[in-house]
């Protein structure tokens, strides 16, 4: 009990230790608990790992056409209307992150939903947190389901525009072209709705909530490809 | 005018078949632009300053060549709309490529320069290639051997290769396999729908390598004394391993464990755990392996 209250202390504070912001003895503390917790080194990994991510955010739109277009309507959106993507993006990249173990999965399913460039009014005051977890792999919170959820809903309108501007442009496609488009798109579909049947049954399941965001992020992927083929 | 129309049928059928065969002299870095709606390209690299161009057309379709400082670009042309031309280039072994054929097969060798290919319909191989690499074709398969740098490749319906690359490589499909055996580098991603992935080689100290899959197999060979962090997902995938340690540290985890796992997540260490691979398939089996046993 001693040993969990000790990790849940300390895991609290790995933010602050990828940030530096620790003084050096509480550092070495924190290291010194790292060589013996495998479970703290796991949330470090991840924590790690949505610093990355957020660093790799980029300001420059993808150089599609159509997405800036389709990117600004997806942005405007009741919370935090007024803040420009670049802005935002500077700021989640210098901002030290102050989350804790409990949101990192939900924080996993935000970025990518950030690095898609769907959802930059997403902030970090959707992550509290509302209990403690173990592990960064296990239960994600209310609020994280509640991210999720609004994050496949943006996935879903990007990807609906998408296949109405491709609906329009098919024409200037080869129908051979079109086909294995649309067979890739079916295949793609099919784990979606498979991701979704298994969050049905399991829906804290930080895994099958990446994995559906992941699916929905490559069929906006290959219908952003499949548009630029028309304007070739 | 069925006069005009059997004559516009009978000039295309008589359209004669010609040769374009002409020699550029170029810088030995220098870049190259191909653009060709249809007809295969095929590019090989020579130790000369020159580029030559040879390509086989119809009387209507012909080739337009531009140098403008160090870019040599090289476009199909053609009368009637759309021309088939088959082109084969041999450039300065320095050279960067950039080429377009939505219904073309691509084949690059020899050259040490960066290269971006993008086929529709067509499939894009490449022996050798230096700095960014960035290859993709929609219906096709992609083949890298002996690239290095930063390697891009993306298909949608077609299988992807690689085999002794060095660098950053990332590597995607939608519908196809992905194969990548002896590949040198701190940084792989690479991910599939409905297709296996089959990885031979190292894990590099402090590498992350990403494997993911749907429907699939993740068939995962890697030597003996990796270090290396395994962090495994799904949802109704198996998984197995023959490393020892492995074994051992799952058995310790699970009651009753073996070396088989179905629907969570986990990890464990090999070695020093001082790479993070990530394994992750919905609805397949994962099998990690040491080098050699599978």
């Amino acid at each position: 009990m001693m040993e969990s209250n000790e990790a849940d202390s300390w895991r609290a504070r790995l933010s602050e230790y990828l940030d530096d912001e620790l003084d050096p003895s509480e550092r070495a503390e924190l290291e010194t608990h790292l060589d013996g917790c495998a479970e703290c080194r796991t949330a470090l990994e991840q924590l790690r790992r949505v610093v990355t991510h957020a660093a790799r955010l980029v300001d420059a739109p993808p150089a599609e056409d159509l997405w800036p277009g389709i990117a600004h309507r997806i942005h405007e959106g009741p919370a935090r209307a007024g803040a420009s993507a670049t802005a935002r993006s500077r700021v989640l990249r210098r901002r030290a992150l102050t989350i804790g173990v409990p949101q990192l999965a939900a924080a996993a399913v935000l970025l990518v939903v950030l690095s898609s460039g769907v959802a930059w009014q997403l902030g970090r005051g959707s992550l509290s947190a509302t209990g403690p977890d173990k592990t960064a792999a296990v239960a994600l919170s209310g609020n994280t389901l509640a991210v999720s959820s609004i994050a496949t809903h943006r996935y879903e309108s990007a990807i609906a525009q998408f296949e109405r501007v491709l609906a329009e442009g098919r024409d200037r496609l080869d129908t051979a072209t079109v086909r294995v488009v649309e067979a890739n798109l079916a295949i793609i579909d099919r784990a979606i709705d498979e991701a979704r049947e298994a969050l049905a049954t399991d829906p804290s399941n930080a895994y099958l909530n990446r994995h559906l965001a992941d699916a929905m992020r490559r069929k906006l992927d290959l219908l952003r490809r499949t548009t630029s083929l028309t304007q070739l | 005018m069925t006069a005009t129309i059997l004559a516009a049928a009978f000039g295309a059928l008589v359209a004669v078949q010609q040769q374009t065969d002409t020699l550029i002299a170029v810088q030995p870095d220098v870049r190259v632009v191909i653009n060709n709606v249809a007809g295969d390209i095929t590019v090989r690299a020579w130790d000369q300053n020159q580029v030559r161009v040879v390509a086989e057309h119809g009387s209507r379709s012909h080739l337009e060549i531009d140098a403008d400082g160090n870019e040599l670009s090289i476009q199909a042309a053609s009368e009637m709309g759309v021309g088939i031309i088959d082109m084969e280039l041999t450039v300065p072994a320095g050279a960067s490529l950039e080429i377009q054929a939505p219904f073309a097969d691509i084949s690059i060798a020899g050259t040490h320069g960066s290269v971006s290919a993008q086929a529709v319909e067509g499939d894009v191989s490449l022996e050798g290639g230096d700095g960014v690499i960035e290859l993709q074709a929609v219906e096709g398969d992609v083949s890298v051997t002996g690239a290095s740098g930063n390697v891009e490749v993306q298909s949608v319906d077609g299988d992807v290769s690689l085999a002794d690359v060095s660098g950053d490589v990332q590597v995607q499909t939608v519908d196809g396999d992905i194969i990548l055996l002896r590949i040198v580098s701190t940084n792989v991603e690479a991910a599939t729908v409905d297709g296996d992935i089959e990885w031979d080689g190292d894990i590099e100290d402090g590498g992350s390598y990403s494997f993911v899959t749907h429907d699939g197999d993740l068939n995962i060979a890697v030597q003996q004394g990796a270090n290396a962090q395994i962090f495994v997902a799904s949802y109704d995938a198996d998984f197995s391993t023959d490393f020892p340690d492995a074994l051992r540290e799952l058995e310790e985890t699970e009651a009753g464990g073996a070396a088989k796992r179905r629907g969570r997540r986990f990890s464990f260490e090999l070695g020093t755990g001082s790479a993070r691979v990530e394994l992750e398939s919905f609805d397949g089996t994962i099998d990690l392996r040491r080098r050699g046993s599978l």
